[in-house]
């Protein structure tokens, strides 16, 4: 859908046209749900504050100026309606992650490669790689998570997901590399391709 | 910090379409003689695109949920002054009646019943007034006051008084009484005079606007205890909002939209609010959500309100 598209369809439903709004989800319900499925872990909540987000997105649409893409503004509801999800949750069970509130990793990159290593085909597998990756996902700590998972899928910039999440545009940067970090440790120590000294290193902040 | 690691954070920049030409050439330069970079950087980007590329298909009655609470949802912005009437006539009716109704209910658990006993409502929203008035602890409630058959000046005569006069009998001189701290959101010593503060609310025209409507609710509230857990009799609240703003902000969120036309559901609410008063007395709301609107729970039959299940969490954050 282009920009112009997606304009004269918001044109259309504000005057009036409910149904043009269809086109809009079906754009973006694929993106949108799934990102509320990795923020929230389970499929009825994701369906439940997709649909939500949706409808506050048309409840709200003459409150979107242009400013933003629609997109960006989509998924900044999204968003937050899953970030208000899980704070509820939280709230409601009285758990609060031990891991999401350690905030700073102190892992070191060093590798140690003993040799040219594997080539990253073998490394990593595509075939089981979206497996793996998204285990590896869950551990990550909420914040982390939270943050690359809404920057692979909605390709939002750093100073976008800040506003989103309601960061400092270098805070989403250093928690998206961390989250890659921590996603490469786990990974490369479950293949076992690097030396015992980078798994001791991962496994010292456990 | 080894050299290494700046060609990582490179990495991550073009990554994230954040990286300039200069970073990017640079990066390449690093790349070509680094095999342990190169190794990290197409590691880096799989994962990414592992991530990009791990989506499901949303079920499919996620849009067509979308398109049919759309075509339901009134369209920007409530006009009519009837509906704002009928609006308002819930309003009284909920300070009125459910107050009474519903402030023992935890310390009787008996009187949960009224709400499982609306269970059985139709599909087209009616309800029974005998459940309710059985369990009403001989408070009147079957006064008719439902949107449909509201009258305009009836409500506004109903709430020309302290907004709760459209109970019967004995409820009414009680509350009169505990009204009288009904400005004391801002005074919790009970110190402010009178419940008359609400006066300026009616418009003098005779008509009841929307806006007037929602701070009625928690009138004389000095708290409000929001449970999302079930059982509100014995549990502790996950959240208490005592700030008079907080309170008027809920009461906001909690603004009667229209009947749902849906049976209450069975089982749990999505979270219960109890709003306490001066005297203590609570009042039990309890709140539930269909797909995508809130929906509030009074006289056993279900409505939609104003305000979102977000502008509730934004609340209680």
């Amino acid at each position: 859908m282009t920009r112009s598209e997606e304009d004269s369809i918001i044109s259309a439903v504000l005057s009036g046209d409910r149904n043009a709004f269809e086109a809009i989800v079906l754009e973006y319900q694929k993106p949108m749900y799934n990102l509320a499925l990795k923020m929230l872990g389970n499929e009825q909540d994701a369906l439940d504050v997709t649909q939500e987000a949706f409808l506050s997105a048309y409840k709200n649409l003459k409150k979107f100026c242009g400013d933003s893409s629609f997109s960006t503004w989509l998924y900044r509801i999204a968003t937050n309606l899953c970030l208000d999800s899980l704070r509820s949750d939280k709230r409601k069970k009285n758990i609060v992650s031990i891991s999401s509130m350690r905030g700073e990793d102190d892992e070191d990159w060093e590798l140690q490669i003993p040799d040219p290593g594997p080539t990253p085909e073998t490394l990593l597998e595509k075939k089981e790689l979206k497996r793996d990756v998204s285990r590896a996902m869950e551990a990550l700590p909420d914040i982390y998570r939270q943050t690359l998972f809404l920057r692979e899928i909605s390709g939002l910039s750093y100073e976008e997901i800040g506003q989103t999440l309601d960061l400092e545009p270098g805070t989403v940067k250093s928690r998206i590399f961390r989250a890659r970090k921590k996603l490469f440790l786990a990974l490369t120590k479950k293949t076992g391709n690097f030396s015992e000294s980078e798994t001791s290193n991962t496994t010292k902040e456990a | 910090m080894r050299k290494c690691d700046k060609y990582r954070e490179l990495m991550n920049l073009a990554l994230d379409d954040a990286i300039t030409e200069y970073e990017r050439k640079r990066l390449n330069d690093h790349l070509a003689s680094c095999p342990e970079c190169r190794l990290v950087n197409e590691a880096l980007k799989s994962i990414s695109e592992a991530i990009s590329e791990d989506m499901v298909e949303p079920p499919e009655r996620l849009v067509k949920n979308v398109m049919s609470e759309i075509k339901t949802h009134r369209h920007f912005g409530w006009k009519s002054i009837t509906a704002a009437a009928a609006c308002f006539v819930l309003i009284a009716s909920a300070v009125g009646v459910g107050f009474f109704q519903n402030r023992d209910a935890s310390a009787d658990p008996g009187s949960a019943s009224a709400y499982t006993q609306t269970s059985d409502v139709d599909g087209s929203g009616t309800y029974d007034p005998d459940a309710l008035a059985a369990d009403a602890d001989g408070v009147g409630v079957g006064n008719g006051l439902r949107p449909s058959r509201a009258e305009p000046d009836e409500s506004q005569q109903g709430r020309g008084d302290d907004g709760t006069r459209t109970t019967s009998d004995a409820t009414e001189e009680e509350n009169s009484g505990e009204n009288a701290p009904a400005a004391s959101k801002s005074a919790p010593d009970g110190e402010s005079q009178n419940g008359q503060s609400d006066a300026q609310q009616e418009p003098a025209d005779g008509s009841v606007s929307l806006m007037d409507v929602p701070t009625d609710v928690f009138n004389g509230m000095v708290s409000a205890e929001i449970y999302f857990s079930g059982s509100v009799s014995s549990s502790e609240p996950d959240v208490t909002l005592t700030g008079a703003e907080e309170i008027e902000m809920l009461s906001e969120i909690l603004t009667y939209e229209q009947a749902a036309g849906i049976p209450v559901p069975e089982g749990e609410a999505l979270f219960t609010v109890i709003a306490v008063n001066e005297s203590g007395e609570r009042t039990e709301i309890r709140v539930w959500r269909s797909n995508l609107q809130l929906l509030m729970e009074f006289n056993g039959e279900l409505y939609t309100v104003s305000g979102l299940l977000e502008d509730i969490l934004a609340l209680i954050e």
